[in-house]
């Protein structure tokens, strides 16, 4: 009897957390990643931005250290007075041009031209996901300042992404080289379209639909198509073809693009305040 | 009251480290997953049903923050390697200096695959585009930086967990 009851307890707890989870599981999926559990993410996300900018500013400061440590050793022959100056003043001018560069990133992005007069909120990626199996990033703006779920972002050379959860201050941006994220591409000028979709990191991705023939080459570049309920507004570059392969009685080519933007060094991006017509 | 208060913490500390930290630490594209590891050592330390708790409270709170996948995948998948150690622990692993480190390299793995194939299960079929050499080597390098960390995070969660272990356990531990 007491072999079955030391047995019996966690089966029936791991009964009950399985359940639970299922029916969690099957919550969300129904209502496609918004509703309560939606409204329950973006409170959470409210909640720990603090917290998170906190760390983030904790550890930014001791990588300074480190490199004022090294810096320090290369002046043995100087006095504490001396060093201390040249610290501060070396400092300075690492901040400067920090701010320089970052002030550069972001005028590049004031005249986008396939933005048009598309309404855009310029924010900065805080964060990116920790996750195996997702791409995305986190951004500093929010519900607060016109962003919503669903919005295109744009960098300086193209397509990002688009808005996938929202709350006040944060933003989730799915990355267009998420497995799940797809977007209408136009092929050439005469008007040929296809889907490209994303294939994970360091993958290029896959453009489906592509009629046989069409003439495309190893380093084209590719817009959105912007047809009607397309997610994105038309001829935002998306990115440069990468391969072309045309099977014998295949249906359609083998087309490979590699993203235009380098997603692993964003640093400002553009929400367009944009959505389907 | 106090152990659940400490593992609690320990939870907050780990997604706080996951939801920061982790993304700067990738080793080849891979990040390390400090709430499985988390999941894996409760499962040592305090047997299955602490396991299984520990590891669905884990995959809830990362869920949290993930976007492509279901709310409550992650805590599907975690509560169920934390009841495995923990049973396993109880019946076939014996203690040694190994016992933490090799526990979170295997459980590590499985778990992530484990992850992968519940997810295809309920319609997630992205999570395979990695592909198998992408899988395994997501799988490994996981695993790999969690058994680096099992020894110093086991005894952590052990400390934690004083005074959440049952009968049974006290019974296995003589």
């Amino acid at each position: 009897m007491a072999v079955y009851r030391r047995t019996a307890r966690p089966r029936f707890v791991l009964l009950l957390l399985v359940l639970s989870a299922l029916t969690l599981v099957t919550i969300d999926t129904r209502a496609g990643g918004s509703g309560v559990i939606g409204q329950i993410r973006a409170k959470a996300h409210d909640a720990f931005a603090p917290v998170q900018d906190a760390t983030h500013s904790a550890l930014r400061p001791v990588g300074n250290f480190f490199t004022g440590v090294v810096h320090y050793g290369e002046l043995k022959s100087e006095n504490a007075r001396l060093r201390d100056e040249l610290a501060k003043v070396r400092g300075q001018q690492l901040q400067a041009a920090d701010a320089q560069r970052e002030l550069q990133l972001l005028l590049d992005q004031q005249h986008l031209d396939f933005v048009g007069n598309i309404p855009t909120v310029a924010a900065q990626v805080v964060d990116t996901s920790s996750s195996n199996f997702e791409l995305s990033v986190q951004v500093n703006r929010g519900t607060s300042s016109g962003v919503a779920a669903g919005m295109p972002v744009v960098a300086a050379a193209g397509l990002v992404g688009r808005v996938v959860e929202v709350s006040a201050k944060r933003a989730t941006v799915l990355l267009l080289t998420d497995p799940t994220f797809s977007v209408g591409v136009r092929l050439t000028a005469n008007g040929d379209t296809g889907v490209a979709n994303g294939r994970g990191r360091d993958n290029p991705m896959t453009i489906d639909l592509v009629p046989p023939n069409t003439r495309l080459n190893h380093g084209d570049v590719l817009l959105t198509s912007g047809l009607q309920l397309e997610r994105f507004p038309k001829g935002i570059p998306v990115g440069r073809v990468d391969a072309v392969k045309q099977q014998p009685g295949a249906l359609q080519e083998d087309v490979t693009m590699n993203p235009i933007v380098d997603l692993s060094r964003l640093e400002f991006v553009q929400v367009l305040q944009w959505s389907p017509q | 009251m106090t152990a659940r208060l400490r593992l609690g913490g320990l939870l907050f500390v780990a997604l706080l480290l996951q939801t920061t930290v982790a993304s700067d630490l990738r080793i080849r594209g891979v990040s390390p997953d400090f709430m499985l590891l988390l999941t894996i050592c409760a499962g040592l330390a305090a047997g299955p049903d602490t396991g299984a708790v520990v590891g669905f409270l884990a995959g809830l709170l990362i869920d949290l923050f993930l976007h492509a996948t279901p709310f409550g995948l992650s805590a599907l998948t975690y509560c169920l390697v934390g009841y495995a150690v923990g049973v396993l622990r109880r019946s076939v692993l014996r203690e040694g200096n190994l016992l933490a480190p090799a526990t979170a390299l295997l459980a590590s793995a499985v778990g992530v695959l484990l992850f992968v194939l519940v997810g295809v299960m309920v319609g997630q079929h992205q999570l395979t585009s990695p592909g198998p050499r992408g899988l395994a080597q997501i799988a490994g390098i996981v695993a790999v930086i969690n058994a680096i960390l099992a020894v110093p995070v086991s005894r952590l969660v052990s400390w934690a967990a004083t005074g959440l272990q049952g009968p049974a356990q006290s019974a296995l531990a003589k």
